[in-house]
């Protein structure tokens, strides 16, 4: 399949070519059906790209999301501009997760930094509120507080008090109710 | 270039490096320290001899005096500057360095105890009629005792770590039912931080900007001031953007000369001697309140070099050489803003250290950076988590706000990324807050309180889902690109960084 076709935010995108290396050139088809030719030049953080427009430089870093993709966190060079949460979502690959019935399985709380447990104020089965402290962690000598992402039921608590977490770790599962 | 002999640099990061630079200008060898986590750091690369202090906690490396002095003793060093932070306020420091033969670049441990600490600098501007904040006549002991101090002078009310700095150690409390929360939690950080959770209360001034008088003295009775700096705009208490000259005072300008007068008055009564800065509040109306001193050189004094055109780090190693006669007071020009490049979250301002795999710094005309990073690094977990300072000059504030617009545009702090482009490591900066609040429109116009961030929701709102045309093009080459293999010199060949091999190897072993 040469042409991939495919969405970033209400952005839709026909690539006529497949898109090969570090540098190249390729057209890609807009909705309205204005075809744009773009040639790019890729480095370790991002890329410059060129269309008749100019030249515009981006800084993008993925993210792993919750449900197992990468959201991307794009930035502007010199001139200024970010959005964050984007990805190319291909044709089909939205509508397909959606007829899978892919579970959305709540909202991970994870430890923003290296630091120590101090208090945990919830436990599994709690219903706590959107903004509601569920933890205190101390970290770069700084009490903070965690608090809920969002509302549901508490299914897990991974940590307990006085407990030393690496970045990243799990701290606890909010689960939608 | 006249020779002195070496000076010993008791700090790290940006202000080690920056008074580095200014010590070899004036033929001072530069001697650094450095601990566990900072062997290759870039403070350590500016020395003529680096020595190895201990590990990377703070009480056993930056604050472990004994190891120092030794060092200090082995390195033939003559001076000791502290830089800010860690044992630059230390009076226990300046007497054993001074037991130990050796000049410590700041004021004597006399009038560091005399202003230095809280309470007792409280004293010390009482008995010279100097205003301040209605607070505690002492340390609180009890939650009980700092609630009905409280219920005297009113809600809010701030309690504060007498040994604090820095935001640690602090609260706000706005009513009886928090107060003994408050008080715990703040103990607790004080302690943590200082070793000390001695707290005092003050009542909370509304409206408040924050503008302090830089000032200079000989030591022997004689200061000057070098006008002053408006720090309002602050995240979790801490200063984030600094500017001089005070816009406040531009509006109040009877003030200006009375607040340079009481502070150099102060300086002269505790015969200060080098770089000080007195902190004031400066309410609504242009009345202002003494909050404390600072008896070290501070994070933002470039920007008094901007518009005195005076090396401050230049006066202080002159003056400890005996080689300094304190001129008059410097004319002020221009308009000079600088910034504080953190590794925080930009919308939480939660720290947020980590590999740094790209830095680039604005340059250009009236551009400065003093930065702690001059190529890839890592920001730690022990230590302070600023990146840089960049700060501006301009004849007037408005075109500085411009000035410091472009160059935080081209500013770039990126983390090294794995080979499915995703970032390693939890760096994050707070470079797009840094450009919101360059273009907020409260900035622009110079009527910045205190409460700025709270006021303002969008400076730290999430970022922007729908791309511009040209940003959803080279995201999707980018990612379709970046599914089929890794980007440019992401393979380990022998010219490629220690971080770019990490990530290489991270992203194979997932």
């Amino acid at each position: 399949m040469s042409r991939i076709h495919g969405k970033v935010g209400a952005i839709e995108l026909e690539w006529m070519s497949p898109l090969r290396g570090n540098s190249g050139q390729a057209q890609a088809r807009l909705k309205d059906g204005r075809v744009i030719s773009v040639s790019w030049n890729r480095d370790r953080e991002g890329l410059w790209i060129e269309t008749d427009n100019g030249v515009f430089g981006f800084d993008i870093a993925g993210e792993a999301t919750d449900e197992g993709g990468i959201a991307y966190h794009v930035k502007r060079r010199i001139a200024g501009g970010e959005w964050s949460g984007l990805s190319f979502k291909r044709a089909g690959e939205e509508s397909a997760a959606a007829a899978a019935g892919v579970q959305k399985r709540g909202v991970r709380v994870r430890a923003q930094m290296p630091g120590k447990i101090i208090r945990v104020s919830v436990k599994v089965g709690d219903m706590v509120e959107k903004g509601q402290s569920l933890l205190v962690m101390e970290a770069m000598k700084m009490e903070n507080e965690i608090r809920a992402a969002a509302s549901g039921k508490i299914s897990a608590v991974k940590v307990t008090e006085g407990q030393a977490v690496e970045t990243g770790a799990d701290l606890c599962l909010i689960e939608p109710v | 270039m006249k020779k002195h002999a070496p000076v010993l640099i008791a700090n790290r990061g940006e202000i080690a490096i920056r008074i580095s630079k200014t010590a070899r200008a004036l033929g001072f060898p530069v001697v650094a320290i450095y601990s566990d986590a900072d062997r290759f750091a870039e403070h350590v690369r500016y020395a003529d001899q680096a020595y190895y202090v201990g590990a990377a906690a703070p009480k056993e490396s930056y604050l472990n005096v004994e190891r120092i002095l030794e060092v200090a003793k082995r390195s033939g060093a003559r001076y000791v500057h502290p830089g800010y932070g860690f044992l630059s306020e230390r009076p226990h420091f300046v007497e054993a360095c001074e037991k130990a033969g050796l000049i410590f670049v700041g004021p004597s441990a006399e009038s560091m105890r005399l202003m230095g600490d809280k309470i007792q600098a409280r004293q010390t501007v009482d008995s010279l009629k100097v205003p301040r904040v209605p607070g505690s006549a002492g340390v609180v002991k009890t939650w009980q005792e700092a609630a009905s101090f409280a219920k005297q002078v009113g809600y809010p009310v701030l309690l504060k770590a007498a040994a604090g700095g820095g935001g640690k150690g602090m609260r706000r409390v706005d009513s009886e039912a928090e107060i003994s929360s408050a008080f715990d939690g703040a103990t607790r950080e004080a302690v943590g931080a200082f070793g000390d959770g001695s707290m005092y209360v003050e009542k909370l001034i509304l409206e408040p900007h924050h503008v302090e008088i830089q000032v200079f003295g000989d030591g022997k009775g004689k200061a000057i001031h070098l006008g002053e700096r408006e720090c309002s705009i602050q995240r979790r208490h801490q200063k984030v953007w600094e500017e001089s000259p005070a816009p406040i005072l531009n509006r109040y300008p009877q003030t200006r000369p009375a607040m340079f007068e009481a502070a150099v008055r102060v300086a002269e009564h505790v015969r200060y001697a080098g770089a000080g800065t007195f902190e004031f509040i400066v309410d609504g109306k242009g009345s202002f309140y003494f909050l404390e001193m600072n008896t070290r050189l501070q994070v933002e004094h470039p920007v008094t070099e901007w518009v005195t055109g005076v090396d401050l780090v230049a006066w202080q190693l002159l003056l400890a050489a005996g080689e300094l006669k304190l001129p008059a007071s410097p004319e002020r020009r221009g308009s000079a803003i600088e910034v504080r490049l953190y590794a925080e979250d930009p919308h939480t301002f939660l720290p947020a250290p980590g590999p740094l795999g790209l830095i680039e710094l604005p340059t250009g005309s009236f551009v400065r950076s003093d930065s702690a990073f001059g190529s890839e690094g890592e920001v730690t977990v022990h230590y302070d988590p600023m990146i840089s300072k960049i700060s501006v000059w301009a004849p007037t504030r408005e075109e500085a706000v411009d000035r410091l617009r472009v160059a935080l545009d081209e500013t770039r702090v990126e983390s090294p990324r794995k080979i499915d482009g995703t970032r390693q490591g939890s760096l994050r900066t707070n470079l797009s807050f840094l450009r919101r609040l360059v273009r907020n429109e409260t900035v622009r116009g110079g009527d910045t309180t205190t409460d700025l961030i709270a006021k303002n929701p969008d400076l730290t709102a999430a970022e922007a889902t729908e791309p511009s045309l040209e940003a959803a093009l080279a995201l999707s080459i980018h990612q379709l690109l970046t599914e089929q293999g890794p980007a440019v010199n992401a393979a380990p060949v022998a010219a490629a960084s220690n971080w770019s091999r990490a990530s290489w190897r991270e992203g194979v072993q997932k």
